[in-house]
């Protein structure tokens, strides 16, 4: 494992960062609260007389707004023990096959787990991470929707594309945690996405993500490297140019300088013209709202 | 970036590339002529290269597959049961193309806006704009799937036409709104792939244009592959519930639940954005542009074909009606067959061909009809093949002399169809199919069967110069 010029002037920090990318049990920070929820809701399905359909409903939504279950579910559901011939491609397939009893196992593992991340290093550059997955994620679903493609990968791929992003950066505040150091965090955002790819791209294949997932995760900063799953890398490439245009104050109302060039090239192969984008660019509100509402 | 450069002149425009666009502008090119094509999607085709006719022909090979091994295919995702349709599509797109290319044919990306009669304001991907003139402009500009608001189609959990394929994987259920060919169609190549299937719509019958008696086989092929077809039912609402099922409730007060819904009620002509009324092309009650038989609209100079003029909105007539307005938007020699007189074909599994009146149509027309019939577990290729459900109807005039019409409900119908259109463009008697041997065993053989059925009835029947007259006329 290389690490980065500037973090090789600084051993303590090296061997920091290293320890983060060796240990091969990588597994992402999950919010706690939501596996707590996520418990809560399971339970009383069969032992509180809950209402089940309500809570199937819920429970579905409520995964679908967290990266590190919609990760645990989609891996468990692809796992050995589970796999059915094909992969299991989306969330609602995942916990109709699995089931609710399924999807509480794998919300108390995540419970744990969350319990040990807790007091992770980069809370709040994780809540950034997690809030511009989920964004990305929902304008990638409206793309999708426009152009007639398949809407729950689309937004799998967007919620999954940085996952090797939330990894490195997890395992280095644990390591840094573990090894008393206290690394620049600028430094390790970079060493993150020097290395969020290949990590991204290791964990896909242990967990066995969809290809156009890992094809998102490979390629979502250059679509054009793409030589699969193209279009849907497409659509998480423009997802995230509208999502980092839009924080732009007054923004969207006509088509950006920023937008031309490569973007204009997305467009170009996705066949979306600018009234088009528009119109997606015109649901910031409601998607920011429930952007908000997941974190 | 926004500069319009001075407009570009060509004999003719044509706005869109689907299969009807395609043939105008080739017609038009062979006859000499400057044409530019003026397409707004990347790929050149038209919905039915890439939402239509060719990947659904994709997946109902996998559901033809599947029927003969029995293999359980509801966990095999969808876009596997669709391999290759990338690049059948890719190379369809690419040998389009070329076609153009080869024809000295321009293809211009962009929308396409009437300024007035004669010329078109194109507007781009990038925001720039430029303009085109034509002293003959074609639209062709196609159709899209109708989404009644009620029915909350979200491309998610509750499709149309354009989306269905953008299913990850097999519905366990499928509710299917509609009891048109697109509805038909998926209805029953899902059904074939193991999904259950139901199939609803307003009408008592589904394909109520068709013979009763195939979609009387329709229907009985979908209930042996466990699939309903529910008469009478008008959905007013679907609701999907959060996790697994959609539900769809009905004007009568039931409800149905399924995994998916598929909302196939119509289509409707892609005319927005052409500013129609700068050009004074009228559009029909229905939304259609209005044309006459010759495809002109109510502007001298424009015409129209394809989808967006409206029903029967298949590949195969909407090619046939854009060569034909090229034909005579050019003073070409048009063909004299009446466009009535080509065949449709219907890709239910099985499949429904037909070509000319059915037995309800030659009676209206002449007063009576004599219908040879031939099913298809009397022919021994059927035997052989496992095909032995099917129908041939042959139609002749009342004296049993004239072949009027063909309708064919089985496997192997929309190419056996053609000898039934030959037949009637070659204007034979039943006696014709009688005559002349076919190879054995075929299919054709049915032909023969139910030319021997007319004859064995003409003696109930008389021909006379009056009805023999009629016929003539009308065909």
């Amino acid at each position: 494992m290389q690490s980065s010029a500037q973090t090789a002037a600084d051993p303590g920090l090296d061997r920091v960062l290293h320890a983060a990318l060796t240990d091969e049990s990588l597994e992402l920070p999950p919010p706690p609260a939501v596996a707590v929820e996520v418990t809560r809701l399971t339970r009383a399905d069969v032992s509180d007389g809950g209402n089940v359909d309500t809570n199937a409903a819920e429970l579905a939504r409520l995964i679908q707004r967290d990266v590190a279950l919609a990760s645990q579910v989609m891996r468990v559901a692809n796992s050995a023990l589970y796999a059915r011939r094909s992969p299991v491609v989306t969330l609602p397939q995942a916990i109709a096959w699995l089931g609710m009893r399924e999807i509480r196992t794998i919300a108390y593992a995540v419970a744990v787990q969350g319990q040990v991340f807790a007091s992770t290093y980069f809370r709040r550059e994780m809540t950034e991470l997690w809030r511009e997955s989920v964004i990305t994620a929902l304008f990638a679903q409206e793309i999708a929707r426009l152009k007639r493609r398949n809407v729950e990968s689309a937004y799998l791929c967007g919620l999954l594309h940085r996952v090797g992003f939330a990894i490195v950066l997890a395992r280095v505040g644990s390591a840094a945690l573990t090894h008393r150091l206290t690394p620049d965090p600028g430094l390790v955002l970079q060493f993150a996405a020097e290395h969020e790819a290949h990590v991204g791209a290791q964990l896909a294949a242990s967990w066995r993500l969809p290809p156009a997932v890992v094809a998102a995760i490979a390629n979502w900063r250059s679509p054009a490297m793409a030589t699969e799953s193209r279009f849907e890398v497409m659509e998480v490439a423009l997802a995230r140019q509208i999502s980092d245009e839009l924080r732009t104050p007054g923004a969207g109302g006509e088509l950006p300088d920023s937008m031309l060039g490569p973007v204009s090239k997305w467009m170009d192969e996705l066949s979306i013209y600018p009234d088009e984008l528009f119109s997606i660019m015109a649901q910031r509100a409601a998607i920011y709202a429930t952007a908000e509402s997941f974190i | 970036m926004n500069a319009a450069a001075p407009a570009r002149h060509f004999d003719v425009v044509v706005i869109g590339s689907g299969p009807a666009g395609q043939k105008a502008a080739i017609q038009s090119a062979k006859a000499g002529k400057r044409v530019a094509v003026i397409e707004r999607d990347r790929q050149v085709g038209g919905s039915c290269v890439h939402t239509g006719t060719i990947p659904s022909k994709s997946l109902r090979e996998h559901a033809l597959r599947q029927r003969v091994r029995q293999v359980n295919l509801m966990d095999e995702p969808i876009q596997s049961l669709l391999d290759g349709v990338g690049e059948t599509v890719a190379a369809h797109d690419a040998y389009m193309a070329a076609q153009l290319e080869r024809n000295g044919i321009e293809l211009l990306r962009g929308r396409a806006s009437f300024i007035s009669p004669h010329e078109l304001a194109l507007k781009r991907i990038d925001g720039s704009k430029g303009s085109v003139r034509g002293e003959i402009i074609i639209i062709a500009t196609g159709s899209r799937p109708r989404a009644p608001v009620q029915l909350s189609v979200d491309h998610e959990h509750v499709l149309d036409s354009d989306s269905i394929l953008s299913l990850a994987y097999l519905p366990r259920s499928l509710l299917v709104l509609g009891g048109g060919i697109i509805a038909s169609e998926y209805a029953a190549m899902f059904a074939a792939l193991g999904c259950k299937i139901t199939q609803a719509d307003q009408l008592d019958r589904p394909l109520a244009f068709l013979d009763p008696e195939l979609t009387t086989f329709y229907v009985e092929e979908l209930r042996r592959n466990g699939g309903e077809y529910i008469p009478c039912a008008e959905a007013v609402a679907t609701r999907w519930d959060g996790i697994s099922q959609v539900r769809t409730d009905f004007k009568d007060g039931r409800a149905i639940f399924a995994d998916k819904v598929l909302v196939a009620l119509g289509r409707l002509a892609n005319v927005d954005g052409l500013n129609l009324e700068a050009a004074g092309v009228a559009l029909t009650s229905r939304g259609h542009v209005q044309v006459d038989d010759q495809l002109r609209t109510t502007t001298a100079g424009i015409y129209a074909a394809g989808d967006v003029i409206g029903p029967p909105a298949l590949a195969s007539v909407s090619m046939e009606q854009g060569r034909r307005a090229a034909c005579h938007a050019l003073g070409l020699l048009v063909p004299s067959d009446p466009v009535s007189r080509l065949p449709s074909g219907v890709y239910t599994i099985p499949e429904i061909a037909t070509v000319g009146l059915d037995e309800h149509g030659a009676r209206r027309h002449f007063g009576g009809a004599v219908v040879g019939r031939a099913r298809f577990e009397e022919i021994a290729r059927g035997q052989i093949n496992g095909c032995q459900r099917g129908l041939l109807k042959l139609v002749a005039d009342p004296g049993g002399r004239r072949v009027v019409g063909v309708q064919i409900a089985g496997d192997s119908a929309t190419e056996l169809v053609h000898i039934g259109q030959l037949g009637l463009a070659a204007e034979l008697d039943v006696d014709a199919y009688v005559d002349n041997v076919f190879n054995f065993p075929t299919m054709a053989e049915a032909y023969r069967i139910a030319a021997f059925d007319i004859v064995k009835q003409r003696g109930r029947s008389t021909t006379s110069d009056i009805v023999a007259d009629a016929v003539s006329a009308v065909l």
